[in-house]
């Protein structure tokens, strides 16, 4: 028994000192190691490409990370490939590759813990940008769990380019190794980013978009790309940033695993070259395989990329909520993830609401739904939004590019379908009121309702001739003159005249 | 010269070489291209102290680079500490008892002494445990004590050069291969070089590559002499300046050196 | 033969010795050849090759589109790595020795640098000839003329073999702008091809790099 377990503890102790070399290794490597320095360069430069234009977007988790994914990339891309090329060409700068090889430790081995430090560094200043992300928009969405995919295609891409750029430097010691790294992986990047923006966006003659497979699999991904609802109405489809992930771990595989082969010239252990063959094709095997799915992705009707292969149906079931409303004369709901719109709804629809609540045909509620365009709606002219019990596709002219609002149910509430835009361009509050006013006193072809639709919006703060009711002279005068009637005035006039104005039976010489 | 009046000057008394033969090669050649670099070399050295000497392109160093596995040899016969360096598991083993400092001495900037002599220990794959103790004795031995936590950038060449002899030796080596190591060492230095050479070959093969004829005279008890790849004396400090009668040069060991190349020469 | 004339040196071998160094402007030339050999010139030449190469695909692929930001972000790009290649060029891997020669090395730091930054204006407008590229050789050689004052700038700074961190944060920063539609002349890329305040402050920086690079070159450590 004592001497089978010897050659085992033997073995045990000697794999227990070998992990102990290498992390006295390591510590040294991450001590003295070029990311050390060039990490809150790349903090800094996340902070002016990446945080605020992140944070200026609506505080939802899919919207947010996903156009993180991007701008973190092209942020750090550079840095960490130039930072692991000068890393990995050391040796061949510094005149030490003779000393190294007399050494009993396996240069491939030692490149690795090399590798490993600049990676290390890369990734916590990384996970610490990405942190001051998902903490800030915790405090600020409403609704909703964090989206981690994007920042895991994040982690796996910087692992991969810190992979090539040590390979290249190692491979190519040259003084140009560094520089051509990071410039490279800009260019790449930035090629990237364009090549995956649509070649004739959003034309309705071409719903059917094209992706290029190579493109997709790339972890660029062009802003107007990103889904605002992404994750809101319907679960993250996370199978695009499954397969990106498996792109970079491929890379940062063969680029590892290739260095490693040099150990075959160098007579190295059978067992490290066998490693660094079996990481090299298994490298191999990710990337093409993340090519090869991306090359049968197709457009959910969500906007959202599906990869078949990788699909889970149970993604396809939207989420079930209770709108969130506020306390109001005439209340607005919206989805929870849009709370945050509430104050801002109200604030502007007080003023129409105080004028018309309780009229008869007057909503005594808005329902706000996102507007589930997509390729398919626009090609056939339907309009389609998100609601409650899933997507819902109906013909309605559009209200002067706003989604069109009807009125409908007992008691009447006004659905309104918005775009995810107009939250972003600050002008979801101008589309609301102009919707409830047109849904509730109309005015197309009568100038008389027109005035007084007018007349009321700008009191909600939009100024004549400023809405979409197309007033003319006269009915801009009288426009402007009842909006400046005192508010009792006003409500009084219209609650007395309103179901001639309905009927369409006052004129314009009637208005006061 | 003769032998005995050698002695009589301080030239050290040749001894019968020891029994453990750290370094057995036969025939051993190099060939770069068509250029052959050292042309079938016969060595067999135990402990002590080798020098090497030789001008400029005998194959100082390319030997010295086969004996420390960093090339391999394009033909002949190799074992080094008993072990044969084709075999991968072998030569890692031999990596582990050698020392090894080349010619060109390569360093990190950034690192401080003690972790650049640390980070060869652990390449070594000395015990992990024995790693501090060991590199602040091999820096206390190279007399940097006082600048262990230097910066390499900071020092000067002389004591870059004894932060090389200090990684060679942080592993106790059984075989010691060093390539002009006194290069840059002041005199003093060099004669606390000398005493520390003297000391590892008591139990070690240390082979020292150099031009420097008294570093030879004073701390090798063997010398090999090359000329166009090939070892064309091998023998004591006092047998090469026994040989130094038709020499040219200012010391005996010189006039020594001098007419033994220029007999092989002939 | 004695042992004196055993240790003859051998006479050089009259085929490797530089030849015809007493025609007029021959040492000057040679004197040229050599550094720009030891600043591995030949190789930044092919790589501002391969910059220009990239920007015509890119512009027949028609990646480059006409306005707004992404008119700019590949060409900003690739004069990017351009300024970092002539930048890198300034390391020198000879040190003090070289410093301590003589009078001639500012002014041949001085034609090295210019030449590259005209070779590279010149590559890259010849690769978009023939084609729209926004902005034309007007905002080709405004950008690249700062992005490589800044790269000279930090070779000074960091060293030559890191110079490239400088124009590459940079250009990351200009990218952004690019996308925020930021407005100062600082960040030249993002302001039109005719706007005079930016093509000032991108020649003031081009020649503050100049002027560092001719003076004092790349930073050396004690023994690079």
């Amino acid at each position: 028994m004592a001497t089978a377990e010897a050659p085992v503890r033997l073995s045990l102790r000697a794999g227990r000192r070998s992990q102990a070399a290498r992390s006295a290794l390591l510590q040294i490597e991450l001590r003295r190691n070029a990311m050390v320095w060039i990490a809150p360069v790349t903090i800094v430069l996340f902070y002016f490409t990446t945080f605020r234009p992140v944070m200026a977007l609506p505080a939802l988790w899919g919207l947010r990370t996903l156009a993180m994914q991007t701008d973190a990339l092209i942020a750090f891309g550079p840095f960490v490939a130039g930072a692991a090329a000068w890393m990995g060409s050391r040796e061949g700068r510094r005149d030490t590759a003779e000393m190294v090889a007399g050494t009993a430790r396996a240069r491939w081995s030692a490149q690795l813990v090399t590798w490993g430090a600049t990676t290390l560094w890369a990734l916590a200043s990384f996970a610490v940008c990405v942190a001051a992300v998902y903490i800030a928009t915790a405090i600020q969405a409403s609704w909703g769990a964090a989206e981690w995919w994007p920042a895991a295609v994040d982690a796996a891409w910087i692992v991969a380019l810190s992979a090539v750029g040590f390979a290249a430097g190692a491979m190519f010691p040259s003084r140009f190794a560094a520089p051509l790294a990071a410039l490279i992986t800009a260019v790449a990047l930035e090629i990237a980013f364009r090549a995956e923006l649509p070649l004739v966006p959003l034309d309705p003659l071409h719903p059917a978009l094209r992706f290029s497979p190579y493109s997709l699999a790339l972890p660029t991904i062009g802003l107007p790309l990103i889904p605002f609802d992404a994750g809101i109405y319907y679960p993250f489809l996370p199978d695009l940033s499954i397969v990106q992930t498996m792109l970079g771990a491929g890379l940062a595989a063969v680029a590892i695993g290739g260095l490693g082969l040099r150990e075959i010239a160098r007579r190295g252990a059978r067992r490290l070259v066998a490693t660094a063959l079996a990481l090299t094709l298994a490298g191999i095997a990710a990337s093409l395989a993340a090519v090869i799915l991306a090359g049968g992705a197709i457009p959910d009707e969500h906007g959202m990329i599906e990869i078949p292969a990788l699909h889970y149906s149970a993604d396809d079931h939207p989420y079930s909520y209770t709108p969130a409303c506020n306390a109001a004369a005439i209340p607005v709901c919206v989805h929870p993830a849009f709370r945050g719109e509430l104050p801002g709804l109200a604030r502007m629809l007080r003023p129409v609401a105080r004028d018309l609540a309780g009229l008869p045909g007057v909503p005594v509620r808005v329902d706000l739904d996102a507007s589930a365009n997509n390729q398919l709606a626009v090609a056939t002219g339907t309009h389609c939004q998100h609601t409650r019990n899933g997507v819902e596709c109906h013909s309605s002219a559009l209200v002067a590019g706003y989604g069109a609002g009807t009125v409908s149910g007992t008691p009447p509430t006004l659905h309104f379908a918005f775009d995810l835009e107009s939250i972003a361009g600050g002008t979801l509050d101008d589309a609301a009121v102009q919707n409830f006013a047109q849904a509730t006193i109309g005015g197309r072809g009568d100038t008389a309702r027109a005035a007084i639709a007018g007349a009321l919006i700008h009191d909600a703060g939009i100024p004549l001739g400023m809405d979409d009711f197309a007033l003319i002279a006269p009915a801009l005068a009288v426009a402007r003159r009842f909006s400046e009637l005192p508010a009792a005035s006003q409500r009084a006039w219209i609650r007395f005249h309103w179901s001639a104005l309905r009927a369409g039976e006052i004129t314009l010489a009637q208005l006061p | 010269m003769s032998i005995e009046t050698a002695v009589a000057h301080g030239y050290p008394e040749p001894r019968p070489l020891p029994s453990a033969t750290n370094i057995d090669a036969g025939g051993l050649t190099r060939r770069f291209g068509r250029t052959e670099a050292v042309a079938g070399v016969d060595l067999c050295a135990g402990p002590g102290v080798l020098g090497l000497l030789g001008p400029n392109g005998a194959g100082k160093t390319s030997l010295l680079r086969m004996l420390a596995t960093v090339i391999p040899p394009s033909s002949g016969r190799l074992q080094l500490l008993e072990r044969d360096p084709r075999i991968h598991a072998e030569r890692r083993e031999i990596r582990r008892r050698l020392g090894y400092l080349p010619q060109n001495l390569g360093y990190y900037p950034g690192f401080t002494v003690i972790e650049f002599v640390e980070y060869f220990a652990l390449l070594k794959e000395m015990a992990p445990a024995r790693v501090p103790a060991a590199v602040a004795a091999a820096v206390e031995r190279v007399d940097l004590g006082g600048k262990a936590r230097a910066r390499l950038r900071t020092l000067s060449g002389g004591m870059l050069r004894r932060v090389g002899i200090a990684q060679a030796i942080v592993n106790d080596p059984q075989l010691l291969l060093l390539d002009e190591p006194t290069a840059g060492l002041d005199p003093e230095q060099r004669i606390a070089f000398r005493a520390l050479l003297r000391e590892l070959g008591e139990s070690a093969t240390v082979l020292v590559s150099t031009h420097l004829v008294e570093d030879v005279g004073a701390a090798c008890g063997r010398v090999a002499l090359m000329e166009s790849g090939r070892i064309v004396f091998h023998g004591t400090p006092a047998e090469l300046v026994a040989r130094g009668d038709q020499g040219a040069g200012d010391a005996p060991l010189e006039r020594g050196y001098s007419a033994v190349l220029a007999g092989a020469r002939a | 033969m004695s042992a004196h004339t055993a240790y003859a040196p051998a006479p050089p071998d009259s085929a490797v010795l530089p030849r015809g160094l007493t025609r007029p402007g021959a040492a000057s030339r040679r004197l040229l050849r050599l550094h720009v050999a030891s600043r591995r010139l030949p190789i930044a030449l092919a790589l501002l090759a391969g910059c220009a190469a990239i920007l015509r695909i890119a512009l027949d692929s028609h990646w480059i589109t006409q306005t707004g930001a992404g008119a700019v972000q590949i060409p900003l790009a690739l004069e990017t790595a351009a300024a970092a290649i002539i930048a890198t060029t300034l390391h020198s891997p000879i040190g003090e020795g070289e410093r301590a020669s003589g009078k001639w090395l500012p002014y041949l730091r001085l034609a090295s640098t210019i030449s590259l930054t005209s070779v590279a204006a010149g590559v890259l407008a010849v690769a978009a000839a023939g084609v729209h590229l926004p902005g034309g050789n007007e905002a080709i050689v405004r950008n690249l003329a700062g992005l490589t004052g800044i790269g000279l700038l930090a070779a000074n700074a960091f060293g030559g073999q890191l110079a490239w961190t400088g124009p590459t944060a940079y250009g990351v920063i200009a990218q952004y702008a690019l996308t925020a539609a930021w407005t100062t002349p600082w960040i030249w890329p993002a302001r039109p091809a005719d706007d005079l305040g930016a093509a000032l402050y991108a020649a003031l920086t081009f020649s503050a790099g100049i002027l560092v690079a001719t003076t004092r070159g790349a930073r050396e450590t004690a023994r690079s």
